[in-house]
């Protein structure tokens, strides 16, 4: 099932939660290759919003292909190979590594020191995996 | 397909020296719009203007491709929630209902009952003996029982408890899911947000704000300003709607997010852009006087 938590009182455009959401969960597998997904009106009925806003996310996530449509069939999950859904996962993080930069840049962090941190924080998280 | 089209609408009320401006409104079809605004705004008059209760002065409405006059074509295709839940008060709750499944045109009976379910109203009771709640609940009923195109509704939540409340606006998202289009005027940003996917703000007659809610917050964010910073240097490509002193601080609601926004990014670092909710905007454009579009 899609869970989506949308915050209607954020500055940010619910349609746009969604379609990050549903991003997210597609980039990191949770959601599957060719999985089918509910129909427009029963996401909206399942999160309780508005049809309109719901039809808007699965139109931006057609056009970006990260979904398909067969039409009388019903909408499905589009997991492109490797290489491309990599880029998507650099795509997604773009905006955020960039406020985080900005933020190191403000406290005046040297780049150089700042780059070992993140390094070094790196190996922490991702421990031995690649 | 647009559910309602207004041009060129004005409606001048001599006794209280009020008139209502309305140039250009589209309300495509299939949409939740809500209609906001403080009291005296205008939100009523407009309602009427749609149903033709009352006749603009000049312009034109267009609803379902009919003029708004047209009452035999509209007839069946539109439903209307009065801001006065007014029924008959010596009817019961059975008999209105009864009435109502002879004479609404495209009574749906069926949906009635589940109704009945949901707003589980004592049928022998007289309607003067309900309270405003019950008065309301029957309306719902009535209102949503019937198989239109088009549901206007003013302020169909007033005087419910929040289990009430929620209730009328899933009615409202349910003939939303099924393509109805549902112009429903409130107070209540809150419940705008949450429901509605385009808006119009209203303020003594005029239009200030209108769109789709979420381009509208793609579109519009604000800088915060210490009052004390020298203000003349806002970069001349800022988009200006609206200023606002509160406390020591200066706040500017600007529009044209999606090309300003990267370009205060890259050139002009010392300025954050926040994002702005409907309350935000709408506190902007009300209280202080903002520019009106």
């Amino acid at each position: 099932m899609i869970w989506v938590k949308v915050d209607f009182h954020s500055g940010e455009p619910v349609y746009k939660q969604i379609v990050q959401s549903l991003k997210g969960d597609i980039i990191s597998g949770k959601l599957s290759n060719n999985e089918a997904i509910p129909s427009i009106r029963e996401l909206a009925r399942d999160l309780n919003i508005n049809p309109n806003t719901v039809a808007r996310a699965y139109r931006e996530l057609e056009s970006e292909g990260y979904i398909y449509t067969r039409p009388g069939v019903g909408n499905f999950i589009k997991q492109s190979d490797e290489k491309t859904m990599e880029t998507k996962a650099l795509e997604m993080l773009g905006n955020e590594l960039i406020e985080i930069i900005n933020t190191a840049r403000s406290y005046k962090l040297p780049r150089k020191k700042f780059a070992e941190f993140v390094m070094q924080t790196i190996d922490n998280v991702y421990g031995g995996d690649e | 397909m647009q559910a309602v089209k207004i041009n060129d609408l004005s409606k001048r009320y001599k006794k209280s020296a009020f008139t209502l401006q309305i140039d250009n409104l589209r309300i495509e079809s299939g949409s939740i719009f809500g209609l906001l605004g403080p009291n005296g705004a205008g939100k009523t008059s407009l309602l009427k203007l749609l149903m033709d209760f009352i006749r603009p002065d000049t312009g034109s409405i267009e609803i379902l491709g009919h003029n708004s006059s047209d009452r035999e074509k509209l007839q069946t295709q539109i439903s209307y929630m009065s801001e006065n839940k007014n029924l008959y008060p010596d009817m019961t709750v059975k008999n209105m209902l009864d009435y109502a499944a002879s004479i609404v045109p495209a009574w749906d009976n069926d949906k009635a009952l589940e109704l009945r379910n949901i707003f589980p109203l004592d049928l022998k009771k007289r309607i003067s003996t309900l309270s405003y709640g019950e008065k309301t609940q029957l309306y719902a009923i009535l209102t949503f029982a019937r198989s239109a195109e088009l549901f206007i509704l003013d302020e169909p939540t007033r005087g419910l408890d929040p289990l009430m409340q929620e209730q009328m606006l899933k009615l409202i998202k349910e003939k939303s899911w099924q393509g109805k289009t549902i112009i429903f005027s409130s107070h209540q940003l809150g419940e705008i947000e949450q429901n509605a996917d385009s808006l119009a703000m209203l303020r003594n007659g005029k239009i200030i704000l209108e769109g789709n809610l979420d381009d509208l917050k793609s579109e519009l964010f604000v800088l915060k300003l210490e009052k004390s910073e020298n203000t003349n240097i806002l970069p001349s490509f800022l988009n200006i709607v609206a200023r606002y002193y509160h406390n020591e601080k200066l706040i500017v609601l600007c529009k044209g997010g999606m090309e300003a926004r990267p370009r205060l990014r890259s050139d002009f670092d010392y300025f954050h852009p926040e994002n702005v909710n409907l309350k935000d905007i709408f506190f902007m454009l009300m209280e202080n006087g903002g520019e009106e579009k």
